[in-house]
């Protein structure tokens, strides 16, 4: 029981802890980026104050998190790392390359207590360690460094010079009151902007409000105003610190309904401004500021008049009526003509892990939807109920349909157009053909538009990368080997995407040499990778799969444009992690093609359900090339390997029930005939022997967890509808365990 | 030790202290209602009573000084025992938020007793809840 409550708090304490953590590194990146190209010799590194202070809040919170979790050693680093951003967003420390490369360790020592307690418990990590206290010392020496930040003039002016509530500047926190004295020391405008919210759309509206000051100065604090006149509103009032002027400011507030007011220094008269008549008269009723608590406390409370404005501040803009047409006022506001600060994006960035969690929800809910169809199945038996079957069964109908468009709508967001990377290899062709002495390329691109899974995108551009560069390098012959064979002086190398029902077809295609199959031979026969025997009965398509075998494709001399090292057996392993499959077609002197077929999306797969031994197994239907009824009479053996023969070729055969030391249950007779599915990988082919095929089915493939991970040929698990699970198979992973055996027998 | 119908706020935007505070006080016998940040206590305080308040200083936006300035000036929680949680190292905004009108303060890590135990004192009849009223404090 007890245990089972410490894994709880643990397992809180590492999810809300890994959360913090990844805030923090986004935070410093952030800082990092905005460090790239300034010369921190002398000032430090000015950065946008709220990087500071949102990489301050991560380590406070994770101070506190330790501390209640009883993570000593994190409680103690923190607090050292707390102190050294607080010196930092107050100024006290200057942003330097050391700063920031410390604060990045700190990173580091996080993500490896946070592994010491998810290995073992909270306790591990509650003992002192010489690595944490070793960079604590240096911390601590960072945030007490012998130069100080320029200790500021006692002649500067301070926040009491100026106009300001001074209830308000009572309930500043120590950073914020930091912060509007460097906001005034820099000679900032100060505002106040005054809004009154409804409850409900609050958040919203304040996120707006924020998010269109951003760009034209510094949130210095949010206060909110007095309680109690209508219980439906919360009145706000914005600190703002802005070089623009007060225009500048209305036009950011946009059709918000807030009141923007410029403080004025004491003493200053105000003037200047533009103001009305109705309010110049206000002003002159005020009283001294102090007298009243805020602008918003006073009289009833109602910012809507500016007859209630007390402090001698000029509205500059009045709230919209709050009744305008309702279209935009939860949005924060339309734009004026001529006022561009909000964000023209209508873009999100979005981790893609979160979209997998969504997939996950998705095929969940179709799990339920099974389960409501049995409930319904169940209730048609009923004479009585028929008709709520009935209803029911067109509900079942609707969600069905839904959950298609929910699963294709989150598919959509993972896909990403080929374009991306096609933009890359077309900045790569450029410099190529301007530093390849002697070669003109023509690039032709088409199908940029076909999209993928970003995951895909991201894995492809290597590999993409690398063909192209082959091509260019090795395919394209110089302008006079060119125009004596008769070709054009300038060689073409063209890349073609199209999408063909789940898969997405790549075609890299050049008019160049051609691969020179007996050089090919005779570099493998040299390496010793094939016998002499063996190559004189090789066709051609084998010939070229040589190509892949590492160390083959990789030229003796590196040069500027392939450079060394990578080689195709390289390419091949990445495509094949993709489920994709690599093919060569190649003409002699006149070209050379590579078709690269790869699946659509990873995260929802097809997958072709079977079974062997009495066991359900799912099979990635993007591996799978075909399958076929076999007599088991058809089985041939060529030492002591079984195989088939398939349209002339022999295919080798693999059992599961081997590959998994499957049991047939003993009441299980042998079969004599079953199925064979062919999968291919690479330019590798292999039929799986099964027993029975069930059926074609989406799946989400779903983590094994910690134990079960790691076994050879299995990718994970999947639900199967009506509470049965089956295994997915790493296909991959079953070839490369049942080709050791192929390749002893060849 | 149990006492019926005691309603506690608890304000952090850390769920894990959210979560610490709220069990402690649930098993001293408070029905807890919880907010996230400054904003979300202040949208729930004034159409609900609460005999306590909890609530951390440092919170973006609306901060924990805000928030007691806030109750002090309001109607309803003007003498709503308010106990606030800093941290080790943060002494000026604790006096601010005591200066503000907070009942006690609390130093992170505390243990669950030394939480129930502030919390039935501030509760107390007769606790000078509010020492200082939201005097403004002048520190330049």
């Amino acid at each position: 029981m007890a245990e089972q409550g410490s894994d709880k708090v643990r397992d809180e304490f590492l999810s809300e802890s890994q959360e913090i953590i990844e805030q923090l590194n986004r935070d410093l990146l952030a800082v990092a980026d905005a460090c790239l190209g300034r010369d921190p010799s002398t000032e430090g590194i000015r950065v946008d104050p709220d990087l500071i202070n949102s990489a301050f809040r991560a380590v406070h919170s994770l101070k506190g998190l330790a501390g209640l979790s009883g993570v000593e050693r994190m409680m103690h680093m923190s607090h050292h790392v707390e102190n050294l951003l607080d010196s930092l967003r107050l100024g006290k420390v200057l942003l330097t390359p050391h700063v920031l490369d410390l604060l990045f360790e700190a990173i580091e020592h996080y993500q490896l207590i946070c592994a010491e307690v998810a290995d073992h418990s909270l306790h591990a990590a509650s003992q002192p360690s010489a690595i944490v206290d070793d960079f604590v010392n240096r911390v601590n020496r960072a945030a007490n460094p012998a130069a100080k930040a320029p200790a500021k003039s006692s002649s500067e002016p301070s926040p009491s010079d100026f106009e300001l509530d001074p209830g308000l500047v009572s309930a500043l926190t120590e950073y914020e009151e930091h912060r509007l004295k460097e906001n005034i020391r820099t000679g900032k405008n100060l505002y106040r902007i005054l809004g009154s919210f409804p409850l409900l759309s609050i958040d919203v509206e304040l996120e707006n409000i924020k998010a269109s000051l951003k760009p034209v100065g510094e949130v210095i604090a949010i206060v909110p105003g007095s309680s109690g006149t209508d219980p439906e509103r919360i009145e706000l009032e914005v600190l703002l610190g802005s070089q623009h002027n007060s225009s500048a400011i209305v036009g950011a507030v946009g059709n918000a309904p807030a009141k923007v007011l410029q403080v004025t220094k004491r003493g200053v008269p105000s003037s200047g401004m533009s103001l009305s008549p109705e309010h110049s008269g206000s002003l002159n009723t005020q009283g001294i500021a102090g007298r009243s608590q805020s602008s918003l406390r006073s009289g009833t409370g109602s910012i809507q008049q500016p007859s209630q404005v007390q402090l001698p501040q000029q509205p500059i803009k009045e709230p919209p009526p709050s009744d305008n047409d309702g279209e935009s006022d939860v949005g924060g506001g339309r734009q004026e003509p001529g006022h561009t600060l909000k964000s023209v994006s209508q873009t999100v960035r979005v981790d893609i892990r979160k979209l997998d969690v969504l997939m996950n929800i998705v095929g969940e809910l179709a799990l339920t939807r099974s389960g409501m169809q049995a409930v319904h199945d169940e209730l048609r038996r009923d004479r009585v109920r028929a008709e709520l079957a009935r209803a029911l069964q067109d509900e079942l109908r609707a969600l069905t349909r839904k959950l298609d468009e929910l699963q294709a709508g989150i598919l959509a967001v993972r896909m990403v157009p080929l374009q991306q990377v096609f933009d890359k290899l077309s900045r790569v062709v450029r410099r190529m053909s301007r530093e390849a002495i002697g070669k003109d390329i023509h690039f032709v691109v088409s199908g940029g538009d076909t999209k993928l899974d970003k995951l895909i995108i991201e894995e492809l551009s290597d590999p993409l990368m690398h063909l192209i560069r082959n091509a260019i390098d090795h395919g394209i012959e110089d302008q006079q080997l060119r125009l004596a064979r008769g070709k054009p002086a300038a060689g073409t190398v063209a890349i073609n995407a199209e999408q063909r029902g789940n898969h997405v077809v790549l075609e890299i295609e050049d008019d160049g040499n051609g691969i020179d199959t007996q050089a090919l031979v005779q570099r493998a026969v040299a390496r010793g990778q094939i016998s002499e025997e063996q190559a004189r009965d090789m066709t051609r398509a084998e010939i070229y799969e040589l190509m892949f075998l590492p160390g083959l494709s990789t030229r003796a001399v590196a040069d500027e444009t392939s450079g060394r090292g990578v080689g195709m057996d390289v390419v091949k392993t990445n495509i094949s992690r993709m489920a994709g499959i690599i093919e060569v077609d190649s003409e002699p002197g006149h070209g050379t093609r590579l078709t690269i077929t790869l699946p659509i999306t990873l995260a929802i797969i097809q997958a072709l359900v079977i079974r062997a031994a009495g066991r359900s197994y799912a099979i990635p239907l993007n591996s799978v090339m075909e399958s076929l009824m076999l007599d088991y009479k058809q089985i041939r053996t060529i030492e002591r390997r079984e195989v088939i023969t398939l349209r002339d070729q022999t295919l080798p055969l693999v059992r599961l029930e081997d590959i998994f030391s499957l049991q047939r249950p003993p009441e299980m007779a042998e079969p004599t005939h079953g199925y064979v599915v062919v999968v291919a990988l690479a330019q590798n082919r292999l039929g799986l022997l099964v027993d029975d095929l069930v059926g074609q089915q989406d799946i989400v493939i779903k983590s094994l967890g910690k134990t079960l991970q790691g076994i050879p040929g299995i990718a994970g698990a999947t639900e199967l509808g009506g509470q049965q699970t089956a295994l997915v198979l790493d296909v991959r992973a079953v070839a490369e365990e049942a080709m050791p055996r192929i390749s002893e027998v060849a | 030790m149990t006492v019926s119908s005691l309603r506690a706020l608890v304000v952090d935007d850390s769920a894990t202290i959210r979560n610490f505070v709220t069990a402690t006080l649930e098993h001293a016998g408070y029905e807890v209602m919880t907010a996230k940040s400054g904003l979300e206590a202040l949208k729930v305080l004034p159409s609900a009573s609460f005999h306590l308040i909890v609530t951390d200083v440092n919170m973006p936006d609306i901060n924990g000084l805000d928030l007691v300035r806030y109750v002090r000036n309001s109607g309803t929680h003007k003498s709503t025992p308010l106990i606030i949680i800093s941290t080790d190292g943060r002494e000026r905004d604790r006096d601010r938020g005591m200066a503000l009108g907070a009942s006690a303060y609390l130093v992170k890590p505390f243990l669950p007793e030394t939480l129930i135990e502030l919390a039935k004192k501030v509760t107390a009849p007769g606790a000078n809840v509010a020492p200082q009223m939201a005097a403004p404090v002048k520190k330049s």
